[in-house]
């Protein structure tokens, strides 16, 4: 058993097999779609339809009323196929006066269906006024971050608006004049769009009728209710991917006022500082300049390839540029290596390492020292330090010198008096250009009676450069003599060794006596 | 080279005027117009036939009138135009040229 279809072909009523309906439409259809100008397109396919009713007609006898496949295959063949018929057109010449017959009319407002993201009004406005809907959409949703307004706007248009339905509503959403040949040129389109969904209504018609009413039901209230479940996540993934972009420009912003304007980089963190202030101790300011562009880009590109990511994944804008992508893939490589290679290029700064030493004869004729550090420096680099390195180093700010902690040792010596040793240490990229480097570092320390007064830090001017400079203090304490301790040395000793196993925390703030196997306790005082 | 193709090309060439030579000596229908053109060879298909019946109207060469018909639908007869057989005049004059200049180019004297 075959399902027939009633056509009427030039006035002339056939049956024919639905199979042979299909391959006849898609005949035609595929004809038409070959003519470039709708009317003559229109007038070729009446021919030529009543040529195949006349063929039909011939086809029909007594015993045979219905119209099978073979019958229409044959036709076609006597007819020919779509492309010999469009050929023969093109050699008689391009006639007509053109295609594109978008006479601009008055337009009416609709919401377009086929252009919506929730429910089509920005494609509708989008088409009204000929601009592109995502405007639209961008718009209220910014509006919808500043005030929250656009939200009722949208559904108050919604409701207000009507959609477009018809191919001659749709027409006069975009302005065209709505005439048959451009009616027909909608459907056409159209027709593209359906032709699936064709094969799934025929496989639907061979259900049983009442199966297929319960299943009609049950699927149209589980359409609507996906559509509005449909609706809901698009809205909330547009909301979130909205905040995600508005944080990736915020975050963009951000980068490139810190890196190049010296604004504060994370504005709700306790750094104060840009990353060329960071850089600009350690490098030359070309290096500087080229490192932080390189970084930048590094961090950039990325953020700015997934705001773009996430606008065309909620806006669903169709677009790709290879070029763009190649060059952007392009750019953040070449930026990579720019850091690697510049980071590479300093570290050979501190390849070599060498220190000079001095000593001084402190003239104390007392057999007790007292020591202790500066407190006003150390007050004063807690209060203007822009950051530290490893909680030794202290940089700035708007200062010229780089600041590094001494450690301080005590050693005992057989015979003499109290001298201090000054160790200076620095890294270079060989070992002239390492002593080089620890002769510009600046120690100071005064003595007074029998009071020692050490700086706790060293300085080195800022254009110097930062090449791991250490500075390392060795009291010289001969046997048998008495060292005191203030409190405040527990900030530079360095691991000193002595017969009580004290850490320099503890020691600090006591009373030593230098006996022949080192230090040893003689007062809490 | 296929030898079908450059067939098909040469009767292309020459169809349009075949057509308004046909109708040059009668008012006929489409299927008439088809039916000579078949037994002479002239067309393979018949769809072919359709855009330039359609494309010569257009140009003025062209018109018709329709005939009812006991069989089937009613009938287009077209009918050459004072346009098309000044036309067509013009064309017959360049067929013969061309025909003396093939026949010389293949029989050299």
């Amino acid at each position: 058993m075959k399902k027939a279809i009633k056509i009427n072909l030039s006035g002339i009523i056939f049956h024919i097999d639905e199979d042979a309906y299909e391959k006849l439409k898609h005949y035609l259809d595929s004809i038409s779609s070959y003519f470039s100008n709708k009317s003559e397109s229109k007038e070729i396919i009446d021919d030529i339809e009543t040529r195949i009713a006349e063929l039909f007609q011939e086809r029909i006898t007594g015993e045979n009323q219905v119209i099978t496949l073979e019958i229409v295959n044959e036709v076609i063949e006597i007819m020919g196929n779509p492309e010999d018929i469009a050929d023969t057109g093109e050699t008689a010449g391009e006639s007509g006066s053109g295609y594109h017959e978008t006479y601009r009319r008055s337009r009416r407002l609709y919401r377009d269906p086929e252009n919506s993201v929730i429910g089509g009004v920005c494609g509708g406005l989008g088409a009204y006024f000929n601009i592109d809907p995502l405007i639209f959409r961008l718009l209220f949703v910014v509006l919808f971050f500043v005030g929250g307004a656009s939200i009722l706007v949208y559904i108050i248009l919604w409701i207000a608006i009507p959609r477009a339905e018809t191919a001659a509503q749709k027409l006069e959403m975009r302005g065209e004049k709505v005439t048959v040949s451009n009616i027909e040129k909608k459907i056409r389109e159209e027709y593209e769009n359906v032709k699936e969904n064709v094969k799934e209504n025929v496989h639907k018609a061979k259900e049983s009728e009442t199966y297929k009413k319960t299943r009609r039901a049950t699927n149209d209230f589980f359409e609507v209710l996906g559509k509005i479940i449909l609706i809901a996540v698009k809205v909330i993934l547009i909301i979130i991917g909205t905040g995600l972009i508005l944080a990736g420009i915020g975050l963009l912003i951000g980068l490139i006022a810190g890196t190049f304007a010296g604004i504060h980089i994370f504005p709700f963190g306790p750094y104060d500082f840009s990353l060329s202030d960071i850089l600009s101790p350690f490098t030359d300011p070309v290096s500087v300049s080229l490192l932080v562009i390189s970084i930048c880009l590094v961090f950039l590109i990325p953020i700015i390839a997934l705001i773009y990511g996430l606008i065309k994944l909620i806006f669903q804008v169709k677009s790709s540029n290879r070029g763009l992508a190649i060059g952007a893939i392009t750019l953040w490589v070449i930026s990579l290596v720019m850091v690697i290679g510049i980071c590479a290029f300093e570290l050979n700064n501190y390849s070599s390492f060498n220190d000079i030493s001095t000593s001084h004869d402190l003239n104390i004729d007392s057999d007790t020292i007292y020591i202790a550090i500066n407190d006003s420096q150390r007050d004063y680099l807690d209060r203007q330090s822009l950051f530290d390195i490893d909680e030794k180093w202290y940089i700035l700010e708007n200062a010229d010198e780089i600041y590094g902690r001494v450690d301080l040792d005590i050693e005992k010596i057989s015979y003499g008096n109290f001298s201090l040793d000054i160790i200076r240490k620095s890294k270079g990229k060989n070992l002239e250009q390492a002593e080089r480097n620890a002769r510009t570092i600046n120690y100071n320390f005064r003595t007074r009676n029998n009071h020692l007064v050490l700086d706790p830090y060293f300085f080195i001017e800022a254009k110097d450069k930062w090449r791991f400079p250490r500075v390392e203090l060795v009291m010289n304490v001969p046997e048998g003599k008495v060292v005191v301790l203030d409190r405040n040395t527990r900030y530079i000793l360095d691991n000193v060794q002595n017969v009580d196993r004290l850490s320099d925390w503890n020691m600090a703030g006591k009373t030593w006596l230098m006996t022949e196997d080192g230090l040893q306790k003689i007062s809490e005082k | 080279m296929n030898i079908e193709n450059a067939k098909a090309q040469m009767r292309k060439g020459i169809l349009e005027y075949c057509i308004l030579s046909i109708l040059d000596k009668k008012d006929l229908y489409t299927s008439d117009i088809i039916n000579a053109l078949k037994e002479n060879d002239l067309i393979v298909v018949e769809g072919t036939l359709y855009p330039l019946l359609t494309r010569q109207k257009n140009a003025g060469l062209l018109k018709y009138r329709w005939e009812e018909s006991t069989q089937g639908p009613p009938r287009k007869y077209y009918t050459l135009t004072e346009i098309g057989k000044k036309y067509l005049k013009e064309l017959d004059e360049s067929w013969y040229n061309l025909v003396k200049s093939v026949d010389s180019i293949k029989n050299p004297k």
